[in-house]
C-alpha cells in the first residue's frame, strides 16, 4: 500500500533526486499530491487518471496520497506524470515495487497512456548516473539520455503498457543508443566574404584566443556576415564540452530528436530581448541566451539599440562565466563561458567617420549613439576594430583563396597551444588567453625588449590604462600563438595596440 | 403537492427499491436507506466485503439524462453525508469507501456506475 519511485527536480543544469512517495489507505476516496507541486505537476492528476484508464487500469476509489519530498523544493514541470503514475500502479500491486527501485523516472503522460517528451533527459540521466541508479524516459528523449553513461541501464518506452510489458517479462524494451547530429556541412564559409582582409584577420584572432570582439562599421560592411562565419573558424567542442552544452539545451527543450552536436552554439538573439530572455530569469528559471550559447558564440547586432540595462546585465556573466539567477525561492547558476561578439554602427545615421561625410546633427550624434554602451561593457571587450564599407573594386575580386576550413586550422592550433600552456601552469579551468588574467597573463605574455619598448612608449602616447594594458597583453599573446612564438615580440604588440578600439574614438572626433 | 410531483416521488421510491434489490442481488448487504443528515441525504448505504457503497440512485426518463442530473454540488452534499454518516457508525471506520450511482429508466433495466465520484 506503499510505494517509492525516484525522480529529479532541476535547479540550473543540476538534477536533485526527488522522491515521490505514494500510499494508499482506505477512507474517503481522493488523489491529493503535496510537496510544493507547481499547477503543470497538480494538474499531472487528471493525466495520470487518464492514463491509467487508458491502458485498462481504474484508480483504486481509496485515499490515495502522493507526497513529493523533499517537501520544501519547489517542484515545476510536467515530468512528474510517469513516476507518479508508476507509484501509483506499484501501491495498488500493478507492477512490483522492486522492478522500479533501481530506476529514476520522467516522463509526461498523454490521456491515451503514451509518453510525450520532456525537457532536461540529459542532466537527468547524469543524475541518475550520479545516484547509481538507471533511468526511465521518454522514447524521443532516449538517444540524448544515451550519453550520460555508457553502461546504465535506459528505459525509453513510447507508451505506459510497453513499459507495463517489459516489466512482466512480455517485451523487451532495448537501451537506446546515442545518436550524433548530422555534421552541419551548411555552415556559412569565410571565403564568401571578399575584401575585409584586415577584418578577417581580426576574427581569427578573436576566434584564437577566445576574445571579445567588437566591430564599429557602417549598414552593409559585412559586420553580421563576418560574425555569422565565426562558428565555422571554431575548433569542435571537445567531448567534455558537448556535454556541458548540450545539458544546457536539453534543459530548454533545445535538442532535436534526442541528438548532441559537436558544432559551437551560435545565438544571435534581437536587440528587443529583455532581461529575462537574454540571462534567464522569471518565477520558473530557464537559461537564457547567454547559458545558451554557452562555449559558443553570443552575437549581438546593432550593440547600442540593445536597452542598456539588459547589456549591464552581461557583464557579470562576461566576468565570471556563469550566470547567476537570484530569486526569492531560488539561487541557480548556469554556466555561461561565452564569447561576445558585437557590431554596431558608429552613429544613429550609421555613416560617421567615414571620408567626406558630414553629419548633420555634428559629433553629439555619435556620442550620444556609443553612450548607450557602458565603459565597464566596453572595457571587457579585447578586440575593437573598425570596418570599413565595402568598396565595388573588392566585389569584383575573386573568391578569396582562403576559407575556414584553413582559417580553423591555424585557430585550432593555436588553441591547442593555449590549452598545453595553462595546463603546463596548472590552471586547467583556463582554456583560452581571454581567461587569464593579472599575474598569469604578465608571466605568459612577458614581452621581449623591443616590445616591452614599444609597450612602454605606447603607454605613455596613448595614456593606456591599467586594464587597457592587460588587453593589449592578453591580444599579443594570442598573436603569438598564432605565430607560433614562444615570446611575444614587437610585431605582436603592435598589431595588438591596433585593435585596441580606436574606431570609437576616431569616429567621434571626424563626425 | 401537486399530482406531478407525488407521480415523481413514487417513482423515486420505486427506483430506490429496485436499486437495493439489484445491490442484494450483487451480494451486497444494505445497510441504511434514505439516510438523512444535516448536511445531505443518502439513497441507499450497502457493504460488500471490505467495501462500503454509498449509492444515488437517479430516475428520469432516459437513464443518460438521470446521469446528467448528479450535478457537482450534489456529489460535495453526499460525500459530506458519508462522512457524517460513518462517523455515526464507528464499526465502518476501516471500509473501503466507494461512490456508486444507479440510473433508472421507465421500461428499461437500472446501469450501476460503480465508483461514479469523486476520484
Amino acid at each position: 500500500m506503499f510505494a517509492r519511485v525516484t525522480t529529479v527536480a532541476f535547479e540550473g543544469i543540476e538534477a536533485r533526486a526527488v522522491d515521490v512517495q505514494v500510499q494508499i489507505s482506505s477512507g474517503m476516496p481522493a488523489f491529493t499530491i503535496v510537496g510544493l507541486p507547481d499547477k503543470a505537476v497538480a494538474e499531472s492528476r487528471e493525466r495520470v487518471r487518464g492514463a491509467l484508464n487508458a491502458i485498462g487500469l481504474a484508480l483504486p476509489p481509496k485515499r490515495i496520497t502522493v507526497n513529493l519530498a523533499p517537501a520544501d523544493l519547489p517542484k515545476e514541470g510536467s515530468h512528474y506524470d510517469l513516476p507518479i503514475a508508476l507509484g501509483v500502479m506499484a501501491s495498488a500491486g500493478a507492477i512490483a515495487p522492486d522492478a522500479i527501485e533501481g530506476y529514476c523516472v520522467l516522463g509526461e503522460l498523454a490521456l491515451d497512456g503514451s509518453i510525450a517528451t520532456i525537457a532536461g533527459a540529459l542532466p537527468a540521466a547524469i543524475g541518475a548516473n550520479a545516484m547509481d541508479k538507471g533511468l526511465i524516459c521518454p522514447e524521443a528523449c532516449g538517444p540524448e539520455a544515451a550519453w550520460a553513461a555508457s553502461d546504465m541501464p535506459i528505459l525509453a518506452p513510447g507508451d505506459l503498457l510497453q513499459l507495463l510489458n517489459h516489466f512482466k517479462g512480455l517485451q523487451t524494451l532495448r537501451r537506446p543508443e546515442p545518436d550524433l547530429e548530422a555534421e552541419d556541412e551548411a555552415m556559412p564559409d569565410l571565403g564568401d566574404i571578399k575584401g575585409q582582409e584586415t577584418a578577417k584577420r581580426a576574427l581569427e584572432v578573436a576566434a584564437a584566443g577566445g576574445h571579445h570582439f567588437l566591430m564599429v562599421g557602417p549598414p552593409g560592411s559585412g559586420k553580421s556576415m563576418l560574425a555569422k562565419r565565426m562558428p565555422s573558424i571554431l575548433p569542435p567542442l571537445a567531448p567534455a564540452e558537448m556535454l556541458e552544452v548540450s545539458m544546457i539545451r536539453s534543459l530548454a527543450g533545445d535538442l532535436a530528436g534526442g541528438r548532441i552536436g559537436r558544432n559551437r552554439p551560435f545565438r544571435a538573439p534581437h536587440h528587443s530581448a529583455s532581461m529575462a530572455a537574454l540571462v534567464g530569469a522569471g518565477t520558473r528559471p530557464r537559461p537564457g541566451e547567454v547559458a545558451l550559447a554557452h562555449l559558443g558564440v553570443l552575437f549581438l547586432d546593432e550593440l547600442p539599440e540593445f536597452n542598456p540595462q539588459v547589456l549591464d546585465a552581461l557583464r557579470q556573466p562576461l566576468e565570471s562565466g556563469e550566470t547567476v539567477i537570484a530569486r526569492a525561492n531560488h539561487r541557480i547558476a548556469y554556466p555561461s563561458r561565452v564569447q561576445l561578439v558585437a557590431a554596431m554602427n558608429p552613429c544613429r545615421c550609421g555613416h560617421a567617420g567615414e571620408p567626406g561625410h558630414v553629419c548633420r546633427q555634428g559629433p553629439a550624434c555619435a556620442d550620444r549613439y556609443q553612450a548607450r554602451i557602458s565603459g565597464p561593457l566596453l572595457d571587457r571587450i579585447d578586440l575593437q576594430i573598425e570596418v570599413p564599407a565595402v568598396s565595388a573594386a573588392d566585389l569584383v575580386l575573386p573568391r578569396s583563396a582562403e576559407g575556414s576550413a584553413e582559417v580553423r586550422d591555424r585557430v585550432a592550433a593555436a588553441r591547442t597551444r593555449q590549452t598545453a600552456r595553462y595546463q603546463r601552469l596548472g590552471l586547467p579551468l583556463v582554456r583560452t588567453n581571454a581567461q587569464a588574467d593579472g599575474a598569469v597573463l604578465e608571466e605568459v605574455a612577458a614581452p621581449d625588449a623591443q616590445g616591452l619598448a614599444l609597450l612602454r612608449d605606447a603607454a605613455g602616447t596613448l595614456s593606456l590604462s591599467a586594464r587597457g594594458y592587460h588587453r593589449t597583453l592578453r591580444v599579443a599573446r594570442t598573436l603569438a600563438d598564432l605565430d607560433g612564438a614562444e615570446t611575444v615580440s614587437r610585431i605582436h604588440i603592435a598589431e595588438a595596440l591596433s585593435y585596441r578600439g580606436e574606431a570609437l574614438r576616431r569616429a567621434k572626433v571626424a563626425a | 403537492m401537486s399530482r406531478a410531483r407525488v407521480r415523481a416521488y413514487r417513482a423515486g421510491i420505486m427506483a430506490e427499491t429496485l436499486a437495493a434489490w439489484l445491490y442484494r442481488l450483487k451480494g451486497y448487504r444494505i445497510v441504511a436507506r434514505r439516510y438523512r443528515s444535516p448536511v445531505g441525504e443518502i439513497d441507499l448505504v450497502a457493504t460488500k466485503g471490505q467495501r462500503l457503497a454509498f449509492v444515488e440512485v437517479k430516475r428520469r426518463k432516459t437513464r443518460d439524462e438521470a446521469a446528467f442530473a448528479v450535478t457537482a454540488k450534489q456529489k460535495r452534499r453526499i460525500v459530506r453525508a458519508a462522512q457524517y454518516w460513518i462517523a455515526s457508525h464507528p464499526a465502518f471506520v476501516g471500509y473501503a469507501i466507494a461512490f456508486d450511482v444507479v440510473l433508472c429508466a421507465p421500461w428499461a433495466l437500472p446501469r450501476h456506475v460503480e465508483n461514479a465520484f469523486p476520484t
